[in-house]
């Protein structure tokens, strides 16, 4: 058992210096620099295992021309410039119209196609806000982009005034982009009143799309009516007929109280009476004060009562025309 | 109708879902190490972080109905497949239930993760390799030359989402972009590339035709109706110890900071998502009848002066303070 267990570790300690020895040598070669090398160029650093082997480039743009196109095709005038310089100094851009920018960038002298080759219009009245226009390669090299009213509206929605153009060219081979300002172009107005409506939302420019308009709530207005003396006028016309029986009553005498009855009879007579006025009084406090539920018990327990008095007038009155009748009134039987 | 008026004393009646748990699912167990400063910084503002490898068996965010914890970081952007109960619905679901997310993309996204953002509302650059690219405002401190690293300062002006303070840096980003139409009403952008940005695929000569300059929405924030909050970011890289610690060089204009904004503007971004931040309680609400002054009343008829209260707060980590409100609909 010993034996193996030493045979095992001396293989373990031999990989182990092994691995080690390999190390070693590797850590040489890389941290000696070769001095023949050294002496012809300047020394190149050592390649790391990550980073592909392209050689920087140098991206350049020489010389721009800006061509403004006319809504119908007519080309109406150009311009040239050099890198550097403005091309387009307030140049106005009326609706369908459009401006054509012809540039070749180049990469190290040579005629290149970037990846990045577009213009950037920011407007000078909205900070915040910027529209694209990505430049398309000819087959000669040089690169033509298109500038229009539609293309920043497409992006930007209504917008108007002045809009800074740029161009920018960048590569993933080459270390820095350019950057060239080509001046200003001039957008025909806004319609009043009409904001820019980006179609993607920014960190710097975020509409607030979901607060609700504040209502201040009107009442409905009351229905016209007609004048008031109108209404007076039917009111005593819905009256005329009980005035006109109020004088009827008093020209021809009153009430007629004469034929009341006497005796036992009146007292019934009196309380029916009292119950129909009673009930009129409910009437009265039922149009004024009470509702229905409150005024029908009432109405009942007092038309009841009233009727069950009336039962007994009418019961004493035919008890007293009898009582006439017998004591002596033939002469009126003998009339008939 | 009468006016609202702010109480200076609030009740603080029923609470948001504000719990501390996190479960962090990482892609390669190297993310515990290399993304250390932002997990730590999350345990620093209170929050229990429980770091778990996507696969592992075992991962569930409920049990039934009741939640294991109360959200969720993301940053295994190449996962297609995840362990336990994990998976597209079950997160979605966990966002239903009030949930927070934070999901973080990289170049090569996988479908599932790229997909699961798309159903939060932030639609990523579904092209393969494309990611977002800067030859003017990239990283060059130290003579570097990788376009695809940029430094970006366009941040959403929100006190909210980033804190009283802004960072200080620009931010070191390295990833995918997405586009958010202005139509949507729950997703705001955090951060948006430079107006030199666009996206692109730098393996492949093809003209840029993704989402450029301010339009690429690199981090996107949702805030769902049910006020559960997801961080879209297309960088999870963002987020690493490598780029919170490093220096920036801008190379376009050439300025150059000590550190970069990183640090600040992920913790700030991740403490809004998980509601540690711009969260408002309300009170209970108090009425009264102007004309008779009776309060609470059962009802109230037409023409009716009212005065109604309600006490709203703001809470950030465990402090409440009065909301200074902007506007109130009532």
């Amino acid at each position: 058992m010993r034996a193996q267990h030493w045979l095992l570790l001396c293989l373990l300690a031999t990989s182990i210096l092994c691995i080690i020895a390999q190390e070693d040598v590797a850590g040489d070669a890389n941290s000696i620099p070769d001095p023949a090398a050294a002496a012809e160029e300047p020394p190149t650093p050592a390649q790391p295992k990550k980073a592909k082997a392209t050689t920087a480039v140098v991206l350049s743009v020489g010389a721009a021309e800006a061509e403004v196109i006319a809504a119908s095709g007519k080309r109406l005038s150009r311009k040239a410039a050099d890198y550097g310089q403005a091309l387009l100094d307030g140049v106005s851009l009326e609706a369908g119209a459009s401006i054509e920018v012809t540039f070749t960038p180049q990469a190290d002298g040579a005629a290149s196609k970037p990846q990045q080759a577009m213009l950037l219009l920011q407007p000078k009245a909205h900070k915040g806000l910027s529209a694209y226009a990505v430049a398309k390669a000819r087959k000669d090299g040089a690169h033509v982009v298109s500038l229009s009213q539609a293309l920043v509206e497409k992006q930007l929605g209504s917008l108007g005034g002045k809009l800074s153009v740029t161009l920018l060219l960048g590569d993933p081979a080459a270390p820095k982009g350019v950057r060239w300002e080509l001046g200003t172009v001039k957008l025909p107005a806004a319609e009043a009143g009409l904001q820019p409506s980006p179609v993607y939302r920014t960190a710097l420019v975020q509409p607030i799309s979901n607060v609700l308009p504040n209502i201040a709530h009107i009442f409905r207005q009351p229905d016209k009516r007609p004048a008031a003396a109108v209404s007076l006028v039917f009111t005593a016309l819905a009256l005329a007929p009980l005035a006109l029986l109020l004088l009827f009553l008093l020209a021809t005498g009153g009430l007629g109280l004469q034929n009341f009855p006497t005796g036992a009879g009146s007292l019934w007579a009196l309380l029916f009476h009292g119950g129909i006025a009673s009930i009129l009084v409910l009437y009265w406090l039922f149009w004024t004060r009470l509702n229905l539920a409150q005024t029908l018990p009432p109405a009942l327990g007092l038309g009841a009562v009233t009727a069950a008095v009336g039962y007994k007038a009418l019961g004493a009155l035919a008890d007293a025309r009898l009582q006439q009748e017998r004591a002596g009134v033939t002469p009126a039987k003998k009339g008939n | 109708m009468g006016g609202t008026t702010a109480a200076s004393s609030v009740d603080v009646g029923s609470s948001t879902g504000t719990g501390t748990r996190v479960l962090a699912l990482i892609g390669s167990g190297e993310i515990r190490s290399s993304h250390s400063q932002f997990f730590k910084g999350l345990a620093d503002a209170g929050l229990d972080v429980d770091v778990r490898g996507h696969k592992e068996d075992g991962l569930a965010v409920r049990r039934f109905d009741r939640l294991l914890y109360d959200h969720v970081v993301l940053f295994a952007p190449h996962a297609n497949v995840f362990g336990g109960d994990i998976s597209r619905s079950e997160l979605l679901d966990f966002v239903d239930n009030g949930g927070n997310l934070l999901i973080a993309l990289a170049p090569g996204a996988s479908d599932a993760v790229r997909s699961l953002a798309s159903d939060c509302g932030v639609e990523p650059d579904a092209r393969g390799g494309a990611q977002a690219v800067d030859h003017f405002s990239f990283q060059a401190a130290g003579g570097a030359a990788d376009a695809s690293l940029v430094a970006i300062s366009s941040w959403v002006d929100s006190d909210a989402i980033l804190g009283a303070a802004r960072p200080a840096a620009p931010v070191l980003f390295r990833g995918v972009a997405a586009s958010v139409p202005t139509s949507s009403e729950l997703v705001t952008v955090v951060l948006s590339g430079d107006p030199t940005t666009y996206t692109a695929d730098l393996k492949r000569p093809d003209a840029p035709s993704g989402p450029a300059g301010a339009a690429a929405a690199l981090v996107s924030a949702v805030q769902a109706r049910n006020n559960a909050r997801v961080l879209v970011s297309g960088s999870l890289d963002l987020f690493s110890d490598e780029l919170f610690d490093a220096a920036v060089e801008v190379a376009d204009t050439g300025k150059s900071y000590p550190k970069s904004g990183n640090r600040a503007f992920a913790l700030a971004a991740a403490l809004w998502t998980f509601q540690r931040r711009g969260a408002l309680r309300v009170g209970m609400p108090r009425h009264r009848n102007l004309a008779t002054g009776e309060e609470g009343p059962p009802l109230y008829r037409v023409n009716e002066e009212v005065e109604f209260e309600i006490g709203i707060a703001e809470v950030e980590g465990d402090v409440t303070k009065p909301f200074q409100c902007v506007g109130t609909l009532v």
